[in-house]
């Protein structure tokens, strides 16, 4: 998972489970019963976990760029200090 | 996040704390929610005292009592039981005031059918014990207390008004 990828995964997981909760303690308010919170919640946990813990290809469309390795760099640094 | 078992630990525990958040919120919405649903006691009174003895040196009298009460009001989402108890209150020259509790019952939310309660000629699970031997010709209300134990949150107890406890006066003599 590539740096990009890493912010989306946690973007996608902050925003899943707050808006289940928030929409299941709304809905569990109007019935008075918090097990309704509860299972919304559970849903937007569990979704969030398929969605944001699994290394899916779409983490990895911005690859990190390295630089190209440099050649013979001790030799280098040996002939540099003389 | 670079890891499966980071991000893991990260969803699991900011789910964790959006459930506390959830449940901290449910307990905000029903502050203030006593004073304007007060459960109704129709009737608690004394329905026959049946003794009235010196116990080892300490006055004790058994009695049973009518008690109708509705305390469906109290409940709300954030309520998991009530735990309802009579109270006997009387003076003494020793103490003040003397509150014993003489019978309890635990009334839980998932059982609506127990939130009427209607019992009669109920016998007291508890003696109403003196600390000494002054029970004799003493004026005792019995008054209606509970505790709201909620999911979330601080418990906190409710009572009859005083001015609506029913009273009743023991006997001068040992009976």
């Amino acid at each position: 998972m590539d740096y990009k990828g890493q912010q989306l995964a946690e973007l996608l997981f902050y925003w899943i489970i707050i808006a289940f909760g928030a929409v299941g303690w709304v809905i569990g308010y109007m019935h008075q019963d918090f097990f309704i919170v509860f299972k919304f919640w559970l849903v937007g946990v569990s979704i969030s976990v398929v969605l944001c813990v699994p290394d899916w290809p779409f983490y990895n469309r911005n690859p990190i760029e390295w630089l190209d390795s440099v050649p013979n760099r001790q030799v280098e640094s040996k002939e540099s200090s003389k | 996040m670079h890891t499966v078992w980071v991000r893991l630990n990260g969803v699991v525990f900011f789910g964790l704390t959006v459930l506390l958040c959830l449940s901290c919120l449910a307990a905000i919405s029903k502050i203030g929610h006593t004073s304007s649903h007060a459960p109704v006691i129709e009737k608690l009174e004394l329905k026959s005292l049946r003794s009235l003895k010196s116990h080892g040196g300490v006055d004790r009298a058994l009695l049973s009592f009518d008690l109708k009460a509705d305390m469906t009001p109290a409940f709300h989402w954030n309520i998991k039981q009530l735990f309802v108890y009579v109270v006997a209150s009387y003076e003494s020259t020793k103490n003040r005031n003397n509150q014993i509790v003489i019978w309890d019952k635990i009334v839980e939310s998932i059982h609506p059918e127990d939130m009427m309660i209607e019992l009669e000629n109920v016998f007291v699970k508890y003696a109403l014990v003196d600390q000494g031997d002054e029970l004799r010709g003493k004026d005792v209300k019995l008054q209606l207390m509970w505790d709201h134990m909620p999911i979330t949150g601080l418990l906190y107890m409710g009572e009859q008004p005083l001015s609506e406890a029913s009273s009743f006066t023991l006997p001068t003599e040992y009976q």
